[in-house]
């Protein structure tokens, strides 16, 4: 066990820095000048872009800024933010937390509804739920999530009044306490809702699937034949078994999530590292991309290693080696 | 090894959102745009707000009257299309800044929203008689927000410092010599010529008064009063700045001015303009500087509404590469601009808000456009006789010519490039559109300059002179690199005429060659419907004569 933990805690490492490096390469290889930009149309002093490269270190060489990335970033400094002028460390702590509050707080209800919708549904096959459960999912999985987004501002904001459109507080309430938790929970029912219904199918077609496929299995046959009650096969043999593909796909879906939140938070200006990232690629502000892209690369590859160990307490019959 | 590749896949798709960088290089503020070269769509700032707990919503109501009875103080939530990129107003262009910086800092004098100028520092302000001398008189008593006095050094430090590091409205001050400070109240510009456009240009963009005390001897651009703490001397003071949620700003209790009547100012960030206008209608936000395209006239007959309406010297051209071995060719541009179907791009674009451009100046600057000069109605079989006599040929496709036509995403300037496409078509000229990203636009076209055709847009000041911006030799937005000895030999006559019959006589002639060498084909002039909810008054529309663009010291609730 301690093995395997150490194991894939190393293959972690790896997938972080081969994403930096990747991610570090592209982003200075697509066109588009960060210092030209913001120097901005009007007046493109050549001397100002000049002394901004040299500033911004941009006069050095790929290998020489990358290098010099690294070690920053091992020294904990993450560079400086061209476009917001501040610490990219003390922006990405700013951003982090409600784009995580947003994306885990959709990913739980995706998991929990999908996962019951499906495991009843796969229950009932065949039957009006579980069609009409099929419906909604094929509905909301072949539904943008920004036009989602934007209806659900339409009607549940601007016609029925009952949400705000947007933001993650009252700007004007100026709350504290419980009253700051709660206006912050109000402020997520849009954009959580958004995304969890965009999530939701495909958790819902996982779990159908898995347990239509274990409900099949030679071994569920075997039970029935000693005569143990249904309801004690589905819960301990069929749930267990069927629970394996969900567990799988949770750390994987937690990048595409991210990646996702970016249009959500845009249309809620919800104010996430999903704005931000969106913003900084607009105005190739390098350090803080490059910044965001290690976060959420160490984020993944710690949900994937926790994930991994999750396993062994769903399934004993794996075994770290 | 198929997990790390799977997840190393993952990271990939993250980097494909690079794609969908849209960004915000369009905002614009109000009075026609800050920003001398905004993007197409930059009038339709998105807005931003707030919702408020039933009860509680102080915009609702009101009397519907643009003056009267007011509810004195409250907290105003504005929309804003943006994050300010820092708080120095002067150092580079950052429209989202700008509406900002017009509460918090103060110039020698103030744009309005129709283009006048107005008093802000300087009382008062005179030439000397050979116009070679200006002096500002500065108010009494002025003081910073941090309880330091202002006096007449602040002013002389700015606009040395903006000269010295060439900040990006240097231009604004190539005509001076030299900056004397003769007492704390008086400022003496030195000019080198009698610069007759220098005040109007000191009264628009990046030409902010800013503390001495706080940024001398520091990095202009990263200091605390640059990105955090900005102190100016104005209405309202900073009180706190989060990125992509809120500026917010408090009454300054100590203004020597008017006594600004919001307590509070929330600036507060809608990069999705649909969302900000949903905001809008839903009374969290109070005050949004324009509607989205597709919403533009939704309240003309709302009774709860005033809608103002405004043009401005605001202009879609498209322009050459003067070096492209087609488009360098005067008889082409002329074709193309035979070929450019302007009316019927007033209608597929327009939207109410932007008229088909016929004359080669703004027809805002009544005393300079020469009616003489206007821009040929369309005639196909014009332009392709013109394309023949330069010499072409149609290939075995059908046509003359093939190109690309390069513009950046941004609002209507997708569709515009469709019509031109179409348009030029019909002419023997085979368009392809290249859409781009802001990025890759200032990289191929501004930098490189590697286009043949491209499109732009923006407000040019308030003075006449502001066409120099696009046409004059290396004017920064000239992309096209056009030159003319005689039109830059006009442009800095006219700049040192004071006489305004004399210097319409220099603009009629800069139009006589603009109609003969064509540098660029003018679309549309650029307007906006400003829609204000009655329930605000006070309102910088309202009050043009005391409130420069986006200046919100007046603003109130209306009384019931």
């Amino acid at each position: 066990m301690k093995r395997y933990v150490i194991k894939r805690f190393l293959t972690g490492i790896l997938v972080v820095l081969v994403s930096v490096c990747i991610n570090f390469v592209l982003i200075r290889s697509a066109p588009g000048n960060p210092v030209r930009i913001l120097a901005g149309v009007d007046n493109p002093n050549p001397a100002q872009i000049e002394a901004l490269t040299i500033k911004y270190g941009l006069d050095k060489s790929l290998p020489e800024q990358f290098v010099s990335f690294i070690v920053n970033v091992c020294k904990g400094d993450f560079g400086y933010s061209y476009a917001n002028e501040r610490p990219v460390l003390e922006l990405i702590a700013e951003k982090l937390m409600p784009t995580l509050l947003l994306s885990l707080a959709a990913l739980l209800i995706a998991v929990l509804f999908g996962t019951l919708l499906g495991i009843r549904s796969a229950r009932k096959s065949g039957g009006i739920f579980d069609r009409l459960m099929c419906t909604i999912s094929y509905f909301f999985d072949s539904t943008p999530s920004f036009w989602l987004g934007l209806m659900m501002i339409l009607i549940f904001a601007s016609r029925l009044g009952w949400f705000p459109t947007s933001g993650m507080v009252n700007m004007r309430g100026g709350y504290t306490g419980w009253r700051y938790v709660a206006d912050v929970a109000y402020h997520m029912v849009l954009p959580v809702g958004t995304l969890a219904l965009v999530q939701f199918p495909y958790y819902f077609r996982i779990a159908r699937s898995s347990v239509l496929q274990v409900m099949s299995e030679d071994f569920i046959t075997t039970l029935r034949a000693t005569g143990m009650k249904e309801s004690r096969i589905f819960n301990k043999y069929v749930l267990r078994n069927a629970l394996i593909p969900t567990v799988t796909v949770l750390g994987s879906s937690l990048a595409f999530l991210l990646a996702g939140s970016v249009y959500i938070e845009t249309v809620f200006s919800w104010p996430g590292m999903g704005t931000l990232l969106f913003t900084s690629i607009s105005k190739r502000d390098y350090p803080l991309l490059s910044g965001i892209y290690l976060i959420l690369a160490i984020t993944v590859a710690a949900m994937m290693i926790i994930v991994d160990l999750v396993y062994s307490l769903i399934d004993p019959r794996i075994k770290y080696e | 090894m198929k997990k790390v590749l799977a997840l190393v896949l993952a990271f990939a798709m993250l980097l494909s959102l690079a794609g969908c960088g849209g960004g915000d290089t369009n905002t614009t503020a109000a009075a026609g745009g800050s920003g001398e070269t905004q993007a197409a769509g930059g009038e339709t700032q998105a807005a931003g707000g707030e919702t408020q707990p039933a009860g509680e919503d102080e915009t609702a109501g009101g009397s519907g009257a643009a003056s009267g009875d007011i509810v004195p103080g409250g907290t105003f939530v504005i929309g804003a299309g943006g994050s300010p990129s820092m708080f120095n107003p002067d150092y580079r262009s950052d429209d989202n800044l700008y509406p900002i910086a017009q509460n918090i800092f103060n110039r020698l004098i103030k744009l309005t929203n129709y283009d006048t100028v107005i008093p802000d520092l300087a009382e008062s302000y005179e030439f000397s008689e050979d116009g070679k001398t200006l002096t500002f008189h500065l108010h009494e008593g002025v003081k910073w927000h941090d309880g330091v006095d202002f006096t007449s050094e602040d002013v002389k430090w700015t606009y040395d410092t903006m000269m010295e590091e060439q900040w990006f409205k240097a231009t604004v001050l190539e005509s001076v010599e030299s900056i004397e400070c003769p007492d704390a109240n008086t400022v003496v510009f030195n000019l080198t010529v009698p610069d007759v456009t220098i005040v109007s240009k000191l009264g628009w963009y990046g030409t902010f008064i800013l503390p001495k005390h706080l940024y001398e001897g520091q990095d202009a651009g990263t200091c605390d009063a640059a990105t955090k703490n900005p102190v100016g001397t104005g209405p309202f003071k900073f009180e706190s700045y989060e990125v992509d949620v809120a500026t917010t700003l408090v009454k300054n209790e100590d203004f020597w001015g008017d006594e600004p009547n919001p307590d509070k100012l929330i600036f507060a960030i809608y990069k999705d303009e649909d969302a900000g206008y949903q905001a809008w209608l839903n009374g969290e936000v109070d005050y949004l500087y324009s509607v989205p395209v597709a919403n533009t006239g939704d309240q003309d007959n709302d009774p709860d509404y005033r809608v103002f309406e405004q043009i401005w010297q605001n202009r879609t051209y498209v322009t050459f590469n003067f070096e492209d071995p087609d488009f360098g060719k005067v008889e082409v541009r002329k074709a193309v601009q035979l070929a450019i179907d302007r009316p019927g791009l007033e209608q597929r674009v327009g939207g109410g808000t932007r008229f088909a451009a016929d004359y080669y100046v703004s027809p805002v600057q009544t005393d300079y456009l020469d009616e003489n000069y206007k821009q040929p109605d369309r005639n196909i079989e014009e332009a392709m006789r013109l394309l023949e006599s330069a010499g072409y040929t149609k290939d075995a496709e059908g046509f003359y010519i093939h190109a690309t036509i390069d513009v950046f995403e941004s609002g209507y300037f997708g569709d515009m490039a469709q019509v031109i496409k179409a348009n030029l078509a019909e002419i023997g000229i085979d368009l392809t559109v290249n859409m781009l990203e802001y990025a890759a636009w200032v990289d191929k076209v501004q930098t490189e300059h590697n286009f043949s055709i491209t499109a732009l847009a923006g407000y040019q000041g308030p003075d006449i002179s502001g066409l120099a911006g696009r046409i004059q030799t290396g004017a920064s937005s000239n992309v096209g690199g056009y030159s003319n000895e005689r039109v830059d030999e006009l442009l800095a006559l006219s700049n040192v005429e004071p006489d305004t019959e004399k210097r319409a006589e220099y603009f009629s002639e800069i139009q006589k060659i603009m109609d003969e060498e064509v540098p660029m084909v003018l679309l549309l002039e650029n307007g906006a419907k400003y829609p204000v909810k009655n329930s605000l008054v006070n309102t910088p529309y309202d009050l043009p004569e005391k409130a420069a663009a986006s200046e919100f010291t007046y603003l109130a609730f209306a009384a019931e």
